[in-house]
């Protein structure tokens, strides 16, 4: 079951939900586990399919849940949120198969109908494509946020973090030192912090 | 570690990957840098909310069930205790380093007095052992018992006396003496026993402050039955020991 859209849906009450499914989890309830999976697969299948094929997805998708079932006790609740912790779990895992899945063509990246064609040409027509993968984010709120940020800041943060490309490849396309690539996504996720309402 | 080595460890911090050294520098870092310590979880924050914003796409419903399949079959890791018990471990390593002196003095001394305490029991457990051996010797009714008086001189509880046991099936020879003044000068107190005409040299005797003296000798003679004298002399000390020289100071013969 998914949660109702919006940033506000992710309130105190929510979270101390999770963090119950979390314990249990840590308890080795595969029913807790099961309720995780009902609460967050929608959103990684999503993710997912933006970087690899639908098949590769959901190989993904199941791998990313066993790797959450047998790291949870990693998880430290001290240095931040579930949803956090989850989101560089997933990200990690589809870094680390892309290699092995033999990464698609930039094509075949945003392959999803009705968003974009292609990585390069989301980084030739940015402005279009960039709205398009803003279309991703069913918050409001969120989707103004990241509109205010300066665009090559906007363009970093879609593209290596929502669009499969590692701070590395964005900077080869872009032909500039990953420093800077990885300079633009800290200023713009630190705007995006200070635009975003504070979470409760 | 500075603030850009941090920041490339962020993820890494935030998956619980770090250890070891690497761990303890960057929270020695964030607990200097308020502003590493600051947007540390920040930037992941944003992005985790980004996340959850994201428009779900319907996976094929087979695929929980799959899931669940496999966890269950495949094994937690661990929690890392390096990693989950540090601010546990900063207060006790503190209070540890306090006390760690202490408590190094108080193992040291324990250890000394187990050791004290050890040597101590053996060597109760020794003078009980030889006590039970006296009394067993003394008590038995196959003992043989000789008592040794000072030759000539009518009895008197207040004068030197010894006894010797032996029994037929033991090797233990057993003299006890009495009420003895320490040795005079130069001289020592030796035991003596006769068997079939021979002299044999049984052992010097060395009278505590009290005036007792126990000798124990283990000897393979079992002829024990025929001794015809055993007697008490004192000798020069360091003189041989194959024949007494000097005269009898207490002594048992067979009537």
């Amino acid at each position: 079951m998914e949660l109702p859209a919006g940033i506000s849906s992710i309130n105190s009450q929510e979270q101390k939900i999770v963090e119950e499914l979390v314990r249990r989890v840590r308890l080795g309830e595969t029913e807790a586990l099961g309720a995780l999976y009902d609460r967050y697969s929608g959103r990684v299948y999503a993710f997912l399919l933006r970087a690899v094929q639908r098949e590769l997805a959901e190989e993904l998708l199941q791998d990313v849940f066993v790797a959450l079932w047998q790291k949870v006790n990693l998880y430290y609740p001290e240095r931040g949120s579930f949803n956090a912790w989850f989101f560089t779990l997933v990200r990690h895992r589809l870094y680390d198969a892309l290699p092995k899945y033999q990464k698609h063509q930039s094509e075949d990246l945003l392959s999803v109908p009705g968003v974009v064609e292609s990585v390069s040409e989301m980084t030739g027509d940015r402005t279009d494509l960039e709205d398009q993968v803003l279309r991703l984010f069913r918050d409001e709120e969120l989707r103004r946020a990241v509109n205010h940020l300066p665009p090559d800041q906007r363009q970093t943060i879609l593209m290596t973090y929502f669009g499969g490309l590692s701070h590395r490849e964005l900077a080869e396309k872009l032909n500039l030192p990953v420093s800077t690539i990885k300079g633009r996504a800290r200023l713009g996720l630190q705007r995006l912090r200070q635009l975003l309402p504070e979470q409760s | 570690m500075n603030c850009y080595e941090v920041a490339e460890l962020e993820e890494s911090y935030l998956l619980g990957q770090l250890k070891g050294e690497e761990m303890n520098h960057l929270e020695r870092h964030l607990k200097a840098c308020l502003s590493c310590a600051k947007k540390l979880s920040g930037y992941q924050e944003v992005l985790g909310i980004m996340f959850s914003s994201l428009k779900p796409a319907v996976p094929a419903a087979h695929l929980r069930q799959a899931v669940l399949n496999q966890v269950a079959q495949v094994a937690q890791e661990p929690i890392s205790l390096d990693s989950r018990r540090k601010p546990f471990r900063r207060v006790m390593g503190g209070i540890g380093r306090v006390l760690s002196p202490v408590a190094a003095v108080m193992v040291i001394g324990l250890t000394m007095s187990t050791l004290f305490l050890g040597w101590q029991l053996q060597e109760i457990n020794a003078r009980q052992a030889q006590l039970q051996e006296v009394v067993d010797l003394a008590a038995s009714p196959v003992s043989l018992v000789w008592p040794l008086t000072e030759p000539g001189v009518p009895f008197n509880p207040g004068a030197p006396r010894a006894r010797m046991y032996a029994r037929p099936d033991s090797d233990l020879y057993l003299l006890t003496a009495t009420q003895l003044k320490p040795a005079p000068q130069g001289q020592v107190y030796r035991a003596w026993y006769t068997i079939d005409k021979t002299v044999d040299y049984l052992g010097d005797l060395e009278p505590d402050q009290g005036g007792n003296a126990v000798l124990k000798v283990s000897s393979p003679d079992h002829r024990a039955a025929n001794i015809t004298a055993c007697f008490i002399t004192k000798e020069k000390a360091g003189s041989p020991i194959d024949q007494p020289s000097g005269p009898q100071f207490l002594a048992w013969n067979k009537a």
